[in-house]
């Protein structure tokens, strides 16, 4: 539903990324990652990470940049687009888990020279610590949040974390015929979705969200938790024209969810750093 | 809906359990050296099927009849002979049962204390595990998802299902170039380099997903989509033979093998 040839302003603050590398070190200190063999392909690609342009297309931005004692612990590369979009969950789930992972950013418009390299010529994918490609953001999604522990162990906890993401996966896949159409067409299209089968399925989340506990699974979060967290705000985010910033006022439960969510502090500090763009309607009290 | 909670690890007697597991699950698939942890879940997930055999109301899988978004969860139980009924609506009784799911959709899986469980890959995923095809490995389990993900064909028609006839076969001829002959490219290069099996070495949720979802394609169930689309895909074409010739799978077609489950069959499709 995020279709890959809009194209959208993107910002580095150097400050920024020195900020967010020295914390990711950290980091890396702090909760080391298993680290199988390592290719020396991937060696070699982490020397390229100290200039970052080399080797790379003009495209591609790495951020986060690793340095030679965090050689031994590569880090997930996760593929994609600036913008939140298919990639946010799988962020959100390797910083509340302090999984170390490294953004590699495409712009849109040179997307087109990379499109090849993917295994199925879609974003995100994962790389994995031996080069290996994973695509799918399903699959990559409750990948990371295994590796996060959020992730419910037990099958039924784990299987409503399901229900929900798949829900909320299923409201947003109602957009996606509505991409591909002229300007007028798309905001009618949508309008008539806001006030049929997208506002039913909002109810039946909010039905969800009102007998499940504070969160969607267990007494924890989980993936499902970011998953619904994620789309209700890339929702409202002002990606999707036609879409009010302000539709969760009409499902107050939804809303107050959102809320909760967004001030768990791992995510609260995700937002306060990178908050810029569609990421405002992420934050505390934004929708 | 009550938010279910799961009884606990010592509600089921040893000796009772132990009996049970020897002489009513037979077949249960032999587990190979597991860590500590995974011993745990896996007898998480046996005893929820000893605690349902048990209690005589086995797990109840909500749909229509035909194959549809049920027949992966179907299959699941099936190879991994899980105890399950089916509930079964037609177009004429659906209508009154519709705001009784969760969704106001079907497959809903209810479960022994009349809990319903919505979302087909909720079911898939959760039956998968109480079957013993969900790869304990994250990345085995990475894989099947990837695989399972790439081949879904519903969510490409789905805007489809309510067109009148004639739009709808001529916007589904689009999509078959636009959307699925590129599906159908990607999951050819993955099963190229997959071997025999999508995750782990051997049989697991994803390649009963994707065995679905290329049968449900030559199966006739979407006008618009000729049943021999397969022949212009070898790869798919021989994948689809191979898992439809494991014998839990080829089993249960020759009893159900009716209308759109023919090209379920071996050498259907």
């Amino acid at each position: 539903y995020f279709d890959e040839t809009r194209t959208l302003p993107t910002q580095v603050h150097i400050g920024h990324l020195l900020l967010v590398k020295s914390i990711k070190i950290f980091r890396g200190f702090s909760c080391q990652r298993c680290s199988p063999i390592l290719s020396s392909e991937l060696r070699r690609s982490s020397k390229v990470n100290f200039n970052p342009q080399q080797d790379r297309a003009p495209s591609v931005r790495q951020k986060g940049i690793t340095t030679g004692a965090a050689v031994s612990e590569m880090p997930l590369k996760l593929h994609y687009f600036e913008l939140p979009g298919r990639a946010e969950t799988s962020r959100l789930c390797f910083t509340v888990g302090n999984v170390s992972y490294e953004d590699v950013i495409y712009e849109f418009a040179t997307w087109a020279e990379n499109k090849a390299k993917m295994p199925f010529g879609q974003l995100p994918v994962l790389e994995l610590e031996d080069g290996k490609l994973l695509a799918q953001s399903g699959a990559i999604e409750r990948y990371v949040a295994k590796l996060a522990g959020l992730y419910p162990e037990d099958p039924l906890q784990a299987a409503l974390a399901d229900q929900a993401a798949f829900h909320m996966a299923d409201i947003l896949e109602l957009f996606v015929p509505t991409f591909k159409l002229a300007p007028e067409e798309k905001i009618k299209a949508r309008e008539e979705l806001l006030g049929g089968k997208v506002k039913e399925k909002l109810q039946q989340l909010s039905k969800l969200l009102e007998t499940s506990d504070e969160y969607v699974a267990g007494d924890k979060l989980s993936y499902g938790d970011v998953v619904v967290f994620v789309n209700l705000c890339n929702l409202v985010s002002g990606f999707l024209d036609g879409v009010p910033k302000d539709l969760l006022k009409d499902y107050p439960v939804l809303k107050a969810y959102r809320n909760r969510i967004a001030c768990i502090p791992a995510i609260k500090e995700f937002y306060e750093k990178r908050g810029e763009g569609f990421r405002a309607a992420f934050k505390p009290d934004a929708a | 809906m009550e938010h279910y909670a799961i009884q606990s690890a010592h509600s089921v007697m040893p000796t009772r359990w132990t009996s049970f597991r020897r002489h009513v699950l037979p077949s249960q698939r032999c587990a190979p050296a597991l860590s500590q942890h995974k011993k745990a879940l896996q007898a998480d997930y046996q005893k929820i099927v000893a605690q349902a055999a048990l209690l005589e109301t086995p797990l109840k899988l909500h749909y229509f009849g035909f194959p549809g978004r049920a027949e992966a969860s179907r299959l699941c139980l099936a190879v991994g002979n899980v105890p399950y009924e089916e509930v079964i609506y037609t177009q004429g009784t659906w209508p009154e049962h519709k705001g009784q799911m969760p969704f106001g959709q079907v497959p809903v899986l209810e479960m022994e204390d009349g809990k319903m469980l919505a979302e087909s890959l909720a079911i898939e995923r959760y039956v998968a595990k109480l079957a013993g095809l969900y790869p304990e490995d994250p990345l085995q389990a990475a894989l099947a998802d990837q695989a399972a993900f790439l081949s879904d064909i519903w969510e490409v028609f789905a805007h489809t299902i309510y067109m009148p006839l004639s739009q709808k076969i001529s916007v589904r001829r689009e999509l078959l170039v636009t959307k699925i002959a590129p599906k159908l490219q990607n999951l050819s290069k993955l099963l190229e380099t997959s071997g025999e099996y999508v995750a782990g070495g051997k049989l697991s949720y994803g390649d009963v997903v994707v065995f679905v979802n290329l049968c449900s394609l030559s199966s006739g169930i979407l006008p618009g989509v000729p049943t021999d689309l397969l022949k212009d895909y070898p790869v798919l074409k021989a994948y689809r033979n191979r898992i439809a010739c494991i014998p839990a799978i080829k089993e249960f077609y020759e009893k159900r093998g009716e209308g759109f489950r023919a090209a379920f069959k071996p050498d259907a499709a």
